[in-house]
């Protein structure tokens, strides 16, 4: 008799997987459809938690899907298509084999043809999403827009990649997005700011094409990726350009090409819009574009905390600083200097750029304009220059976008050392660190280096009064300390503010309320003052008589208390350590790792500073000797 | 239109809305797309930074070089090395042993033949077995003291339930030492599942081999954009990021497809033998 009964791997994870071979089956597909299916509708293999129970029991790993990704697939109309694919190459055979060269005409002429587009709506059913992960698409469509045509790799699919690639440089332009560079060996890492969302991409540097190794990279599944991405970014630069008020494949403002009669105007269109150079036509030309519109930062945001609004604020400034960083600047490029990404960087913060007439169409002036600014040149020297301009290095362009200023371009100078060149993406440096202050002159332009060089030249003016001179200096020092001090409260604050310890945040936030509630007990006691002395005044002349009555109930003028600094100090401190006391037993332990190790790297700072110091002395007195011994060496000549 | 005739056109006539699985929206992987990248990576890197780049990378090479020497000397090492010309006369050793040689079977059966009268002896030694029945007083009797065990258990259990009233503080404490045990292996669980969410997960039988990390020497990186060198394909380094977002699952790529041979022969008839040919040319 059989047995009525659950089986095994009827239900639970047994009955979730399925694996590849079997879904192949279900599908009725080729693995190489089925892969193709997958990538571009999104379906992944998956890991189960059981392996064995997730395979029913065979052992060995296998490739496995959810049942339901696969049932999902099962619906999906571009399977047809890919059958369609299978009988057209059959038919293309078979009539190649015959050599009945009508019959391939006709078969290659109605081809079938994929249709991803309903694909790209289901997958990012919102603009948001597809701005999420254009990470990967971005970086794809950059590197297959330099290839040529490979096997498995269809021409127009390279061709297609540089156009929209182009395109949504022309947006990022547009919007002035750009937030981020960094050459890495890799390529040209940027970041940009759509939406709210932080979009990073890297642009292969401007090498000359090398075949790959064959058996490294799977050139048919990468051509997939690619294909899937060319659809999605054509959607998501038509909204972007609808966004922005553009027309969308991008038109030229000015068509003033009267001269020649054109032999193909889309080419002549899509060479200068390729060029990075030209503004675009707006979409309607009655609504303004887009100006650098201030955004005030809305007071009543949710954020109860005042230095995170603080900080927030100085964030948008400096942003909006950033996106009007290269106006009013005209930038000339050399030859040798990679044209595109220097081009893109300047336009997107409001630089005029031109480049020689011969290098590339869309040149907009030549290099004998007076008006040029800066000149950007690669190599160590150059014959004709022009004295009212920089001839600067294209790193300084690159480093001024990092810093969000423009840097002084003495270290740019052409032939100069350029300084190292430092990543803008690793900007949360360990809290407590020592800087040498080489590197913090590098890092924040405002921090004087306090050196030797500067103080030299003056020390060599005037050798005679050396004690006064150091008398200076010292007090410099201590200005410059000072100021720094005042610098660092802010930066203290936002360190604390990284520290993700519940328990200091609590600190701190009890520490402004108690501040701000001895300030306003204050405040009314200054007004009280104020009123009661009025008063007084009025009462005197009029109600002599009713202050006699009064005598009883007499009303003593206030006086100011005054709190002495040190005594505050010293509540704080007790209410500091109670509150260091009420930290509960089970984050005692991790509090006090973090105050001593907090005191450690203090200490050592404070170790390297020292010792920096020492040297820095010696190094003075090393040379104030060579100075002397040369004095008098020039003493006994003369 | 009226709502039903909507409701109808939308069934019959319309595409149909399908539900789409949750993950579909769903990252398979917490990495981003694109890695934020060393700052020892620039093309003009500062000496800490770069340092610190070729630092880890040395360290990783020296652990690698460190785990082929413990394969080498745990499985390669442990054989011992045979040298050629006694190769044949080992194999010749190992391939006889145990075979019967002409001291030892003049032993051997001797004992054979002693072995087979034991057996016949066993043999006579085994008697049939009785079927013997339980009688119905035994059956009840055993019954009975079934019974009484079981209420005699029942009673233990009754009388520890109401003595363990007295107990309460202990048990309370047992809890509380059991709780505490899950707690820290929950949390143990948690940690695991948050480091191996950082891992590739296995979806093939190939394993993820992550990509050799990019790095220039010092003699190679010359500061500035004009002679800066081509490093590594940027292609790899996409192909390798999907599978180590567990986007594809990672393969060994076939050039070739195995195909079986054909043996390719003419067949006797359609043979033609020149020489044979030229002999009866002549003889015409």
């Amino acid at each position: 008799m059989v047995v009525i009964g659950k089986k095994k791997y009827q239900s639970g994870e047994g009955a979730q997987f399925i694996t590849r071979r079997a879904a192949l089956r279900k599908l009725q597909l080729t693995l190489n459809d089925f892969r193709k299916l997958c990538i571009l509708k999104g379906i992944y293999p998956r890991e189960p938690r059981n392996r064995k129970r997730a395979q029913k029991g065979e052992p060995g790993i296998k490739t496995l899907y959810h049942k339901k990704d696969i049932q999902f697939l099962m619906h999906e109309p571009i399977i047809w298509k890919l059958r369609d694919y299978k009988i057209f190459n059959r038919k293309i055979g078979r009539a190649k084999a015959m050599k009945d060269f009508a019959k391939i005409k006709k078969y290659l002429s109605n081809h079938p043809t994929l249709k991803l587009d309903h694909i790209v709506k289901e997958r990012y059913p919102t603009f948001i999403d597809a701005l999420r992960d254009l990470d990967d698409c971005l970086t794809l469509c950059f590197l297959f827009s330099t290839f040529p045509s490979l096997p498995h790799i269809p021409r127009d699919q390279s061709l297609l990649c540089r156009r929209l690639t182009i395109e949504f440089l022309h947006a990022v332009i547009y919007t002035k997005a750009l937030r981020k560079v960094f050459i890495s060996i890799k390529g040209y890492y940027y970041q940009a700011e759509i939406k709210g969302q932080t979009i990073t991409w890297i642009m292969p540097h401007h090498f000359c094409f090398e075949p790959q190794a064959k058996n490294e990279v799977d050139f048919k599944v990468m051509s997939t990726f690619v294909e899937f991405y060319i659809i999605m970014l054509g959607f998501v630069n038509y909204r972007l350009y609808h966004t922005l008020n553009l027309h969308y494949p991008p038109k030229l403002t000015n068509t003033g090409n009267n001269e020649k009669i054109l032999v193909d105007e889309e080419a002549y269109v899509s060479e200068r819009i390729s060029a990075l150079n030209v503004s675009l036509v707006s979409l309607d030309p009655s609504i303004p574009a887009v100006e650098d519109d201030e955004i005030e930062i809305d007071q009543f945001s949710s954020e109860t905390d005042a230095t995170k609004i603080e900080a927030a604020r100085v964030e948008a400034e400096k942003i909006q600083k950033l996106k009007n960083l290269f106006k009013g600047i005209k930038v000339f490029i050399n030859r040798e200097v990679p044209r595109e990404p220097l081009v893109f960087i300047l336009r997107c913060f409001g630089g005029e750029v031109s480049w020689d007439k011969l290098l590339f169409v869309g040149a907009t002036f030549d290099e004998n304009d007076e008006t040029i600014t800066h000149q950007i040149v690669d190599r160590p020297s150059i014959n004709k220059q022009y004295v009212s301009r920089y001839y600067i290095q294209p790193q300084w362009i690159f480093d001024s976008v990092n810093a969000r200023e423009l840097l002084p371009a003495e270290k740019y100078l052409m032939g100069a050392i350029l300084p190292p060149h430092l990543s803008p993406f690793i900007d949360n440096r360990h809290d407590q660190t020592y800087i040498p202050p080489e590197e913090r002159a590098l890092m924040d332009p405002n921090y004087k280096l306090d050196n030797l060089e500067a103080d030299s030249d003056e020390e060599v003016k005037n050798d005679d009064n050396e004690n006064e001179q150091e008398e200076i200096e010292k007090k410099k020092m201590k200005i410059q300390a000072d100021e720094i001090t005042k610098k660092n409260p802010r930066k203290k604050a936002k360190r604390e503010n990284d520290d993700k310890n519940e328990n200091e945040h609590e600190e701190i936030e009890v520490q402004n309320d108690l501040s701000s509630g001895s300030d306003e007990e204050e405040e009314d006691d200054d007004n009280d003052n104020v009123q009661i002395v009025e008063e007084e005044e009025k009462n005197k002349k009029k109600k002599q008589a009713q202050l006699e009555k009064k005598k009883k109930m007499k009303v003593q003028a206030g006086e100011i208390t005054k709190e002495n600094s040190w005594e505050k100090a010293k509540r704080e401190k007790q209410e500091y350590r109670l509150r260091e006391k009420m930290i509960k037993k089970k984050h005692r332990k991790l509090y006090k790792s973090m105050m001593k190790g907090r005191e450690e790297r203090a200490k050592e700072i404070w170790l390297l500073r020292k010792k920096r110091r020492i040297h820095d002395a010696e190094e003075k007195e090393k040379r104030k000797e060579q100075r002397k011994q040369l004095n008098k060496s020039k003493a006994v000549k003369v | 239109m009226s709502s039903d005739s909507i409701r109808h056109t939308i069934k019959h006539f319309g595409v149909q809305k399908r539900k789409l699985p949750s993950s579909l929206h769903k990252k398979p992987s917490v990495l981003p797309a694109v890695e934020a990248p060393h700052p020892g990576s620039s093309y003009n890197p500062s000496y800490v930074d770069h340092q610190d780049l070729l630092h880890q990378i040395a360290e990783k090479e020296l652990e690698f070089i460190k785990q082929e020497e413990h394969l080498d000397r745990v499985t390669t090492k442990m054989f011992k090395k045979i040298p050629q010309n006694k190769k044949e006369e080992y194999l010749l050793r190992e391939m006889s042993e145990g075979l019967p040689t002409k001291q030892t079977t003049n032993l051997k059966s001797a004992e054979e033949d002693d072995n087979e009268e034991d057996l016949s002896i066993t043999m006579a030694n085994s008697k049939p077995v009785k079927n013997v029945k339980k009688t119905l007083v035994q059956r009840r009797k055993q019954r009975e003291q079934k019974q009484a065990a079981y209420t005699r258990k029942m009673m233990k259990i009754n009388k520890k339930i109401v003595s363990d009233i007295y107990k309460l503080k202990n048990f309370e404490q047992q809890i509380e030492i059991k709780e505490k045990k899950l707690e820290f292996l929950r949390q143990k669980r948690m940690m695991k599942r948050e480091r191996e969410s950082l891992m590739p997960k296995t979806l093939s039988k190939t394993k993820f081999e992550p990509l050799d990390p990019d790095f220039q020497l010092a003699e190679e990186l010359t500061g500035n954009l004009r002679n800066c060198k081509p490093s590594m394909s940027l292609l790899k380094d996409r192909y390798k990021s999907l599978q180590q977002r567990n986007i594809i699952a990672p393969a060994i790529i076939k050039l070739k497809r195995d195909k079986a041979k054909v043996k390719k022969f003419v067949k006797p008839d359609h043979k033609i033998n020149l020489d044979a040919v030229k002999l009866r040319l002549n003889k015409v």
